[in-house]
């Protein structure tokens, strides 16, 4: 099997003093999707959130290591620079950043250097086709007065521009109709290939429809009780957790 | 020409201890030295559809501005630089009016009047801009009036060296169906006193006012904008943002006034600022006045640091301290600054706003 790309050790993680990921390990390869699911509340999003390097988020033991270096304490400006990327739940509005300069000025800092304008221009209108997103929305500033299924668009948008080696998609699907998810799926399929990888955290089975998922983790009890193949999903859509849960101990990805 | 002190007073007073009834003494209008304020060296281009008038044009006489009638008379009668224009037709051009202060024309002290026709539409810039040390003085009373169905814009750059002081008083009437906007930029000076008052007195008169500040070290702000509503219909809109740095001082005054005969009339504010300093001091007093019941009137402000939320999803995005920092200071400036018509000005002012924002170690 080829080098991980994200190993994550025997991982705490606090909050306000308060804990809520302990003794957490997980490991992905370059080519994998793994879902994350769970009950809420269980640390879904601190997973995500500890591993983008919110600073709101106390690493109190273990290690985040990505494409073979250690980025337990570096900032989340480095780490997204080392291909780690979030899609957001709620990202944030930014009045006076059109969509387009956004993503230009991202775009510059991940690759190191400013993109040619009418190159980006044209991949972008691509990508917005792709999202059935008006090309008016890239003069638009970001976020503002975009309605919550455009807000998550915006979000795929950032992911196909910026094409990070670790995408983590936080429930993505999250309030979007039918049509909009399936759209969104399309974009997430997109992106992925063999050289990178997804955690998507989801309570929603049609966002994978069209993925070849390979781990389904199961977060409980402040780190992941249980580790399956994608037959979970339908399992847990069906059943819910706590058959699953009964009696599982530790396990990684 | 003697020194005026009382300046940009609030339109109705409250406690004096609030500091907020008018702008300090130490922003007072300067008394013109017995010799005169000199030489300007000032310019104008006209654009297609704008003339210029020998006398001031009777319309845009007894208007007053957000300075008061004190300043405005001060700088009307000791005025070294007068110039009336008339708009006629529709304009796609710009019309110009420059200033430069600099060690043989330290000082500035214009009179411009602006009176559009009925159904015309036409651009202004007035660009103030100094050499890099002169302490001079730039003061300006513009006074416009839009007759039924006129169009004006008028965008004022200021980007004067941190010694100058910076007093801009405009005066607005906007007849039936007009509609002023006013593009502000302050991003210079020691002292900036800048106010502008618009009268809506005739049905469906509007009147924008899109305003940016910068200021640093121990520079004194102070702002005073009144739009009056007495006609039916009218429309007001005020919205001013800042980045303020070190000592710097600001106060915004902002008041819509929905006086009697003014149904229907719409009229918001807002103001957004980007603190710094610990040290700034920064006052606001946004006032909304009804002697009308069916209008609407609303403001809102918002004040503090960059928001730790925001700065962390542009982290996310690969972006450093620094750059999320100078795109969340060119976010409060691109509202407006994308207001700009010319597009080499538009680049010189952010150059200009860059250069101080890294000379004050906000960026770089």
């Amino acid at each position: 099997m080829s080098q991980a790309l994200l190993h994550v050790r025997d991982l705490k993680v606090a909050v306000e003093e308060k804990t809520i990921l302990d003794g957490l390990n997980l490991t992905i390869h370059p080519g994998e999707i793994h879902v994350l699911m769970g009950p809420n509340g269980a640390g879904k999003s601190t997973l995500a959130a500890a591993i983008m390097g919110d600073p709101r988020y106390t690493i109190q033991g273990g290690t985040i290591e990505f494409d073979g270096e250690d980025l337990t304490d570096k900032a989340a400006d480095v780490r997204a620079r080392k291909g780690i990327f979030l899609s957001f739940q709620a990202p944030q509005e930014i009045p006076g950043v059109s969509l387009e300069s956004f993503l230009r000025t991202a775009l510059g800092a991940v690759q190191g250097k400013q993109p040619k304008v009418m190159a980006f221009r044209r991949a972008l209108a691509e990508k917005m086709e792709l999202l059935n997103m008006d090309s008016a929305y890239s003069e638009r500033y970001l976020n503002v007065g975009f309605s919550g299924g455009e807000k998550k668009k915006a979000e795929i948008l950032q992911l196909l521009t910026l094409q990070p080696k670790l995408a983590m998609l936080d429930e993505t699907d999250s309030g979007l109709d039918v049509d909009a998810v399936k759209t969104v799926a399309a974009g997430i399929k997109a992106y992925h290939n063999e050289n990178n990888a997804l955690l998507i955290i989801t309570h929603n089975a049609k966002i994978l429809e069209g993925l070849d998922v390979n781990y389904v983790h199961v977060l409980d009890d402040h780190h992941i009780a249980h580790t399956g193949g994608p037959e979970l999903i339908e399992q847990i859509t069906t059943g819910g957790f706590a058959g699953i849960l009964e009696g599982e101990d530790d396990h990684g990805g | 020409m003697t020194t005026t002190e009382i300046l940009n007073a609030l339109p109705v007073t409250t406690w004096n201890h609030l500091r907020v009834n008018s702008a300090p003494k130490e922003a007072a209008l300067p008394e013109r030295p017995e010799t005169g304020w000199g030489a300007t060296n000032t310019a104008y281009e006209l654009s297609e559809g704008v003339r210029c008038t020998a006398l001031l044009p009777q319309e845009c006489t007894g208007l007053e501005s957000g300075l008061g009638e004190a300043a405005d008379l001060s700088i009307h009668t000791g005025a070294n630089f007068s110039r009336f224009f008339r708009a006629e037709g529709e304009s796609s051009g710009i019309t110009y009016l420059r200033e430069r202060l600099d060690a043989e024309h330290p000082n500035a002290v214009t009179h411009t009047a602006i009176h559009a026709k009925s159904g015309s539409k036409s651009t202004f810039v007035q660009l103030i801009q100094s050499d890099a040390e002169t302490a001079g003085i730039s003061a300006s009373l513009t006074r416009i009036a839009a007759e039924p169905g006129a169009e004006v814009t008028l965008v004022q750059l200021q980007l004067l060296n941190p010694n100058c002081k910076r007093y801009n008083a405009v005066s607005v009437k906007a007849a039936r169906d007009a509609h002023v906007r006013i593009v502000r930029a302050e991003l210079g000076g020691s002292v900036v006193v800048a106010g502008a008052r618009a009268l809506l007195d005739r049905t469906g008169g509007a009147f924008d006012l899109d305003a940016i500040y910068y200021g640093d070290g121990d520079s004194i702000l102070d702002f005073n904008d009144v739009a009056v509503h007495t006609g039916r219909d009218t429309h007001s809109e005020m919205h001013h943002a800042g980045v303020l740095a070190d000592r710097c001082r600001k106060t915004l005054r902002g008041t819509i006034d929905f006086r009697r005969g003014a149904a229907h009339a719409v009229g918001h504010e807002s103001e957004d600022v980007l603190l710094f300093s610990p040290e700034v001091r920064h006052r606001a007093a946004p006032l909304i006045l009804c002697t009308e019941e069916n209008v609407e009137g609303q403001h809102a402000a918002s004040a503090g640091r960059l928001d730790e939320n925001v700065l962390y999803y542009l982290a996310s995005r690969g972006l450093d301290p620094q750059q999320a920092k100078r795109l969340m200071v060119d976010a409060r400036f691109a509202p407006v600054l994308d207001k700009i018509p010319d597009e080499a000005l538009r680049d010189r002012t952010r150059e200009t706003l860059e250069r101080r924002l890294e000379h004050a170690q906000i960026l770089g």
